[in-house]
């Protein structure tokens, strides 16, 4: 199965389950700046209850690997589980929706994109460049989250929400990646 | 940030922008098969005559070492 058909069926999964999710990550940074490759795709999921049933039964072992009672924890606690394509080495990470103010703010303003011949729920571009700035400080400047974090804010840059920009830099601490960005722009 | 010289740089953002999300989202899953045929192929000269199930094991290592890491 292709890395994107099994992103359909995760889709399908998530929405036959009536759990929201956005796409984040460099999927989303690909989709809105410079596409690259990755071997994970990361998913931010507010779930409901038939979600881990729904997942099992449209992956199972020994095809995909996903530790049932690892993503029951990862529900409660809020953190994150994994669904791995055994074959191909392809991942899905399901990162679990918080109450972190960003976290609820980014949620709260994802937005439906047509592509792969559905409707697709996507972090904004906004929400794209301050969550690989956020990563870029946790993981001590990682150039690759800077990278994607400076294409989407080049190729984006006309539409972007400045304000809203520039309210998260400062409650979160991103000062010091905000104004690499800045540089090193070509707007 | 980034030391690479890019005198096109202006039109290679043009580019990105002139493509619609869904044809950049649909490139990033075309790079990523790409970088795994190379990745394969590599693995296939760095070992000549592995069988191919073993082949495939060995890649899916690596790919696993490279997972949510800078590889």
């Amino acid at each position: 199965m292709s890395q994107q058909d099994l992103l359909r069926r995760v889709i399908r999964a998530l929405e036959e389950s009536g759990s929201a999710y956005m796409l984040t990550g460099s999927f989303a940074s690909s989709m809105q700046g410079e596409p690259r490759l990755s071997h994970d795709i990361d998913l931010v999921v507010d779930p409901t209850p038939r979600v881990i049933p729904s997942l099992i039964r449209m992956f199972p072992s020994p095809a995909y690997s996903l530790d049932e009672q690892n993503a029951r924890e990862a529900i409660r606690a809020r953190t994150l589980f994994s669904l791995l394509h055994v074959a191909e080495g392809d991942k899905i990470d399901f990162w679990l929706l918080t109450d972190d103010p960003f976290d609820s703010a980014r949620f709260s303003r994802r937005r439906g994109e047509d592509t792969l011949g559905m409707k697709l729920f996507v972090s904004s571009p906004e929400d794209t460049i301050l969550a690989k700035l956020h990563w870029a400080k946790l993981s001590g400047g990682s150039e690759k989250q800077l990278h994607d974090a400076l294409r989407v804010y080049e190729v984006q840059f006309s539409l972007l929400d400045m304000q809203y920009l520039k309210k998260w830099v400062g409650s979160l601490g991103l000062e010091e990646y905000w104004d690499r960005l800045l540089r090193d722009a070509t707007p | 940030m980034d030391p690479k010289p890019r005198p096109n740089h202006g039109e290679y953002l043009q580019a990105l922008r002139a493509m619609t999300p869904d044809q950049r989202l649909r490139k990033a899953f075309e790079l990523t098969q790409l970088g795994r045929s190379l990745f394969v192929e590599g693995l296939r000269r760095l070992h000549p005559g592995m069988p191919e199930d073993q082949l495939r094991r060995l890649y899916l290592d690596r790919i696993a070492k490279c997972h949510n890491r800078t590889c």
